[in-house]
């Protein structure tokens, strides 16, 4: 028995994102180099196919070789297009190095730098480990930190002067309970992009975040299964998002479209920052309203 | 004298890069208030040539009329022009009931009408004030709820984008608006919520210094400090609104609602934006 036949498939199927309906004009990437981080499934794969099939010519790198390799046969038929492939981590300063030369080497340099590689696991803060905490920090933040410097020492380096990065954050306004390491780590990766978007203002860079709410992929297999009913049902949508409402965000804020947004932190949540639970570890009993008025 | 011209004119907007997939809006009816000038027009410029049957609305009629048949020639299959003041709720009301009457179906509503004149707080009278809180607090409120109720009774889904402005670290010299506009955004987060129910999506975008022609209701000294409103020291364009919209109403934005989309060139982080002649008392100790 195979793990997909075992859990429920959240997200959609390669063969249904390369079809996804888009807003976007099919040539609005052309021309245009795009690195891409953790495509090799989930929201970072739908951020990679759509960019493919508005033009772009992608790099992607993420940990897993044989789904980047999988993912890159897939970008290839929809663009018809050199894709590069890189496994590593970006928690490592010196892998995420060995990256970004290896995508200068290939591409010259790239235009648009998205950061959607990061991670977390629920569970309540009372339990976290050193470990496990470090974890999520360095994947995260630090992580997210050495691909945009490497990256913008580069284009202020060969002058130039549009380069957009968006990373996939989350919407943290209201803290998260259950994932607090994560909700730690991405509103440090928030007000450090504020503030490189003011540093990097005069080399031209402009530096977004998406903050994503409950976004229906792969990745809701990582929550144990009591758990995933409540993913629905985080926000006064009563629905999840799907991996399309982040790619065409990331494709509105590095289009030409996004050219005066800088600094911002656009949250695709369906409103959960205002009404809504999350508990992707659970609602503690405390919580639990009475019987009675349920 | 002629007057200065500032923003793009129609030939340019029409002729801008369409970023959005042609068709988009097909089969839609989009209401844009405020569609005379500006912001407004871009914006209506840019529904049309994606398709979508329109509702312009705006206090003049003479230049409602100019930017009808631009529309049409753009490619808005229908075009409803409707004079109203958006400050009598009964106005608004007919213009809701004329959407209806023509079209059978309202989808989106961009409440882009809303305006303000520079005045240091102190000298604001309190007709100022009330003028420019009806116009756009209670003016963007009756168009809201109007097109609110029409869906709730319809059983239909809707999207409402309300233009405000940069309100996070206040903003001198047009403290009402200031105001108003904060006002606007804290009432769409709470709609946001309560008219989720209704298949309701309601946002805000906060457009930072937008070269527009409503650039000409500021003085020459404000007009000069503008770039140095926002870290990228330059400013927007009127498609930078126009694109928001867009993106929002559209299906990429199905699962955005009660946010807030600055499109300041990162001015809420950094920059200094005055609307009057900046005090001196701002300048001490300055040592370049």
């Amino acid at each position: 028995m195979t793990a997909s036949e075992e859990q429920p498939r959240f997200g959609p199927g390669d063969t249904a994102l390369a079809e996804l309906p888009t807003v976007f004009r099919n040539d609005l990437f052309a021309g245009k180099v795009v690195l891409v981080s953790g495509a090799g499934s989930g929201i970072g794969k739908a951020i990679a196919f759509l960019l493919a099939r508005l033009g772009a010519t992608l790099a992607i790198c993420g940990r897993k070789r044989d789904a980047l390799e999988d993912c890159a046969a897939k970008l290839r038929a929809l663009s018809g297009r050199d894709v590069l492939v890189h496994p590593m981590t970006i928690r490592d300063p010196q892998q995420v190095e060995g990256l970004l030369d290896a995508v200068w080497e290939r591409f010259g340099g790239i235009d648009v730098l998205v950061n959607n590689a990061g991670g977390q696991f629920a569970a309540h803060a009372m339990d976290f480990t050193e470990k496990g905490w470090n974890a999520v920090v360095d994947t995260n933040l630090n992580g997210t930190w050495y691909m945009m410097q490497g990256t913008a020492r580069r284009w202020v380096k060969e002058g130039k002067r549009d380069g957009s990065i968006v990373t996939i954050a989350a919407a943290v306004d209201r803290g998260l309970p259950g994932m607090a390491h994560t909700a730690a780590s991405r509103a440090g990766v928030i007000a450090l992009s504020k503030t490189l978007a003011v540093e990097w203002a005069e080399h031209g860079i402009r530096v977004n975040c998406i903050g994503a709410g409950a976004i229906e992929s792969n990745g809701f297999n990582n929550y144990r299964p009591e758990h995933v009913g409540g993913l629905f049902r985080t926000n006064p949508m009563l629905r999840a998002g799907d991996v399309q409402d982040i790619a065409e965000a990331v494709v509105y804020l590095t289009a030409p479209s996004g050219k005066y947004i800088t600094g911002e932190t656009l949250n695709i949540d369906g409103g959960m920052v205002l009404w809504g639970e999350f508990w992707p570890a659970g609602m503690p009993d405390y919580f639990k309203p009475p019987a009675s008025s349920t | 004298m002629s007057e200065l011209q500032f923003g793009w004119d129609d030939e340019a907007l029409a002729a801008a890069p369409r970023l959005f997939e042609a068709g988009l809006f097909e089969g839609q009816v989009a209401m844009v208030s405020g569609a005379g000038s500006g912001i407004g027009k871009a914006i209506a410029f840019l529904y049309a040539r994606l398709g979508a049957r329109l509702v312009i609305c705006g206090r003049d009629r003479a230049k409602l009329d100019a930017c009808e048949p631009w529309l049409r020639k753009l490619g808005s299959p229908d075009v409803l022009v409707c004079p109203t003041d958006i400050r009598r709720p009964a106005e608004v009301d007919s213009l809701l009931d004329a959407t209806y009457d023509h079209f059978g179906r309202l989808d989106v509503q961009v409440n882009n009408a809303g305006g303000q004149f520079p005045k240091a707080a102190l000298d604001i009278s309190p007709n100022g004030w009330k003028a420019v809180i009806d116009n756009n607090l209670n003016g963007t409120w009756s168009m809201m709820h109007a097109a609110a109720r029409r869906w709730r009774d319809m059983g239909q889904p809707g999207s409402i984008v309300n233009i405000v402005l940069t309100f996070q670290r206040g903003f001198p010299g047009v403290a009402h608006s200031c105001a108003a506009r904060a006002a606007v955004t804290y009432l769409s987060k709470t709609v946001a919520v309560e008219w989720a129910q209704h298949q309701i999506r309601v946002n805000c975008i906060a457009p930072g210094v937008i070269e527009s022609s409503g650039f000409k209701h500021y003085s020459d000294e404000a007009r000069a400090q503008f770039p140095r409103a926002n870290p990228m020291l330059r400013q927007g364009d009127v498609q930078d609104i126009a694109h928001a919209v867009a993106y929002l109403t559209a299906p990429s934005g199905k699962f955005i609602t009660g946010e807030l989309l600055n499109v300041d060139g990162g001015g809420v982080l950094w920059g200094d934006l005055w609307t009057i002649p900046k005090p001196p008392y701002f300048s001490q100790g300055q040592t370049q």
